[in-house]
């Protein structure tokens, strides 16, 4: 399957992982490995790290350290109360976004069908 | 400069006849010590940051090698201007989630998949608005070794120059820069050099420091309107 367009991808991130963590709360790592299994193979830790770090200053996502047995300690993520909000102001966006898009689809494919 | 030249011309046309002497660094234990000091200092930064007793299993070049990235992780915070317990945590957090991906994939699939290390602590922090003192401090010291390596090779024209001309005793004062000088003279069957910097070289770090970190930033940040 070919890679998503990376800069639609940009836009959706944050509510990607607004959906995540709002799902189950988990660290940066674990979230990456989530996000390729769902079907974003080319998302790399090197944008999600800061995009958490983002959302963290933003007051979206709060964070708590939970000791590991293998390693340091892991810093897991959870949607804030704003987070939250957002999480549901993001998808009424997406999905104001992909009906206005498929109406504009639609509209080019009955325009293509018209004959001349 | 163009005494310093011609000597250099001098010292090209007569090395085969240079005499070679020792260096008085006055006080070679000393030296030693202070040497000691440094790297020790160096080296407890680099584990204090790095902290591979943290990394529990695995490969030791791993942890090397998540160690290494951290630290430069850690440097590109330090430039970006953030310090403290926010720099502590951000790099906690990579060296925690690149140890998770190492035992995954290995060390450097791991810390390939963050990629440039400067491009992902800019990421991860705001540029701040206010003076840029990491930089300023790293101007300085580029600024004060430049000036120690003139210094330097200063001391080493002045030094073949007295040898090539058979002077036994040289003393000179840079009028350009006050307090800077050379002094060469025989002693035994060597020769002593000595080198005065004079608050030549505080003024031109401080200079470097001051262009580079523009401390009248503060005067921006304070007047900026809070988002």
């Amino acid at each position: 399957m070919a890679g998503h367009d990376p800069q639609m991808l940009k836009g959706v991130l944050s509510l990607l992982l607004l959906e995540l963590c709002a799902q189950q709360e988990d660290y940066g790592y674990a979230l990456v490995v989530r996000l390729q299994g769902l079907g974003f193979p080319e998302l790399a830790e090197g944008t999600v790290y800061p995009a958490l770090s983002r959302l963290e200053s933003q007051g979206l996502l709060e964070a708590r350290l939970v000791r590991s047995a293998s390693g340091p300690a892991r810093k897991y993520y959870t949607p804030t109360a704003a987070g939250a909000a957002e999480r549901v102001r993001a998808r009424q966006a997406w999905d104001a976004l992909v009906v206005a898009v498929a109406a504009v689809r639609t509209d080019s494919v009955r325009t293509q069908e018209v004959p001349t | 400069m163009s005494t310093a030249l011609t000597a250099l011309s001098a010292l090209a046309a007569t090395a085969a006849d240079a005499t070679s002497g020792s260096v008085e660094i006055g006080g070679t234990v000393a030296d030693l010590v202070f040497v000691a000091v440094v790297l020790t200092a160096i080296a407890g930064t680099v584990l204090a940051i790095a902290r591979p007793w943290e990394l529990r299993g695995g490969r030791f070049v791993d942890k090397i090698r998540v160690g290494e990235a951290v630290s430069s992780y850690d440097f590109w915070l330090s430039l970006r201007g953030v310090t403290g317990r926010r720099r502590r945590e951000l790099r906690a957090e990579l060296r925690a989630n690149l140890w998770e991906a190492t035992q995954r994939v290995g060390a450097k699939e791991a810390i390939a998949a963050v990629g440039p290390l400067r491009t992902l602590a800019f990421d991860s922090v705001p540029e701040r608005r206010g003076p840029r003192w990491g930089y300023g401090v790293a101007a300085g010291f580029v600024a004060l070794e430049v000036f120690l390596m003139v210094q330097v090779f200063l001391a080493t024209v002045v030094a073949d120059t007295a040898q090539a001309a058979g002077v036994p005793r040289v003393d000179v004062a840079v009028t350009l820069v006050p307090g800077m000088g050379v002094q060469y003279e025989e002693v035994g069957e060597g020769f002593s050099v000595g080198t005065d910097f004079g608050p030549a070289c505080l003024v031109v770090a401080l200079v470097a420091f001051v262009l580079v970190a523009q401390p009248w930033r503060l005067l921006h940040r304070r007047s900026a309107v809070p988002a």
